[in-house]
């Protein structure tokens, strides 16, 4: 079972947009994610107001990573699939209690210290 | 109006609510309250074949609630042949669960994940901080009437 700090990243955008999100997400060091289909849900009103078509079509990437690269992933999202970008995507990370099969190299904490 | 439920302290301190008093003050009407089990959010991405039976298993930690979404992995053709995976099509399941049972939980999904054909998995616990209504929380928690643990 993994007692290293690990983070649990969704990101949501625009249908088509996970490859980019996933792509930029693995430039910074993750190894994987999986892809969910979402509908989203915009204030038609707000819409309609502001002649915006808001795309309900979503895809969510969740991509689990270790907590000292949740920084540089998030920097990562936020530049390319982004609010002011076509991706229009958000991102956030939550807190990861334990995490099991998991195949990413454990590292002891003897390791982490070296590398900081 | 419905009671928002936080979950206890981890270190099993009994929560005060906020009609609570303060330390060391005399609380009157208090109702005796005890450490309530703290709730966790338990995401297993599974093969989607074995989808089903994964929920099977998980419904036997007195998991209650649980939700299965169609998704996608993104690893690449030389990791999936690496991490003996054969196609990305893949569930994820998330489930409630109450913290004293979700450490053997994953203990059992670890050893799954191990032993299965085709059945490699990842999981992992993040915690809730709070469910509003008592009958949602007796419920998620599988506690109290009809509850087996």
């Amino acid at each position: 079972m993994k007692k290293q700090e690990l983070q649990a990243i969704f990101c949501i955008v625009n249908a088509g947009f996970s490859d980019a999100a996933m792509e930029a997400a693995k430039r910074m060091g993750a190894q994987g994610g999986t892809v969910l289909h979402a509908r989203g849900t915009a204030n038609t009103e707000a819409e309609k107001r502001f002649r915006v078509a808001v795309s309900p079509e979503k895809e969510i990437v969740l991509i689990l990573i270790p907590g000292k690269l949740k920084e540089d992933i998030l920097h990562a999202l936020y530049r390319e699939v982004g609010p002011n970008t076509p991706g229009q995507g958000i991102a956030f990370s939550l807190p990861v209690d334990r995490a099991v099969g998991l195949t990413f190299a454990e590292e002891s904490p003897e390791e982490t210290e070296k590398e900081e | 109006m419905k009671r928002i439920l936080e979950n206890a302290k981890p270190n099993g301190e009994e929560h005060r609510g906020r009609d609570a008093g303060r330390p060391g003050e005399r609380r009157t009407n208090a109702v005796p309250t005890q450490a309530l089990p703290k709730l966790m959010l338990l995401v297993s991405v599974v093969p989607r074949a074995k989808a089903d039976l994964y929920l099977t298993l998980i419904q036997g930690f007195s998991v209650n609630l649980q939700l299965s979404l169609a998704a996608e992995g993104t690893a690449s053709g030389e990791t999936l042949r690496l991490l003996g995976l054969s196609d990305a099509e893949k569930a994820v399941i998330f489930s409630v669960i109450r913290q004293d049972i979700a450490e053997e939980a994953l203990r059992y999904l670890e050893e799954k994940f191990r032993t299965l054909k085709n059945g490699k998995g990842i999981a992992f616990t993040v915690p809730m901080s709070s469910v509003i209504g008592v009958a949602v929380y007796r419920f998620l928690s599988n506690s109290g009437k009809g509850g087996v643990r």
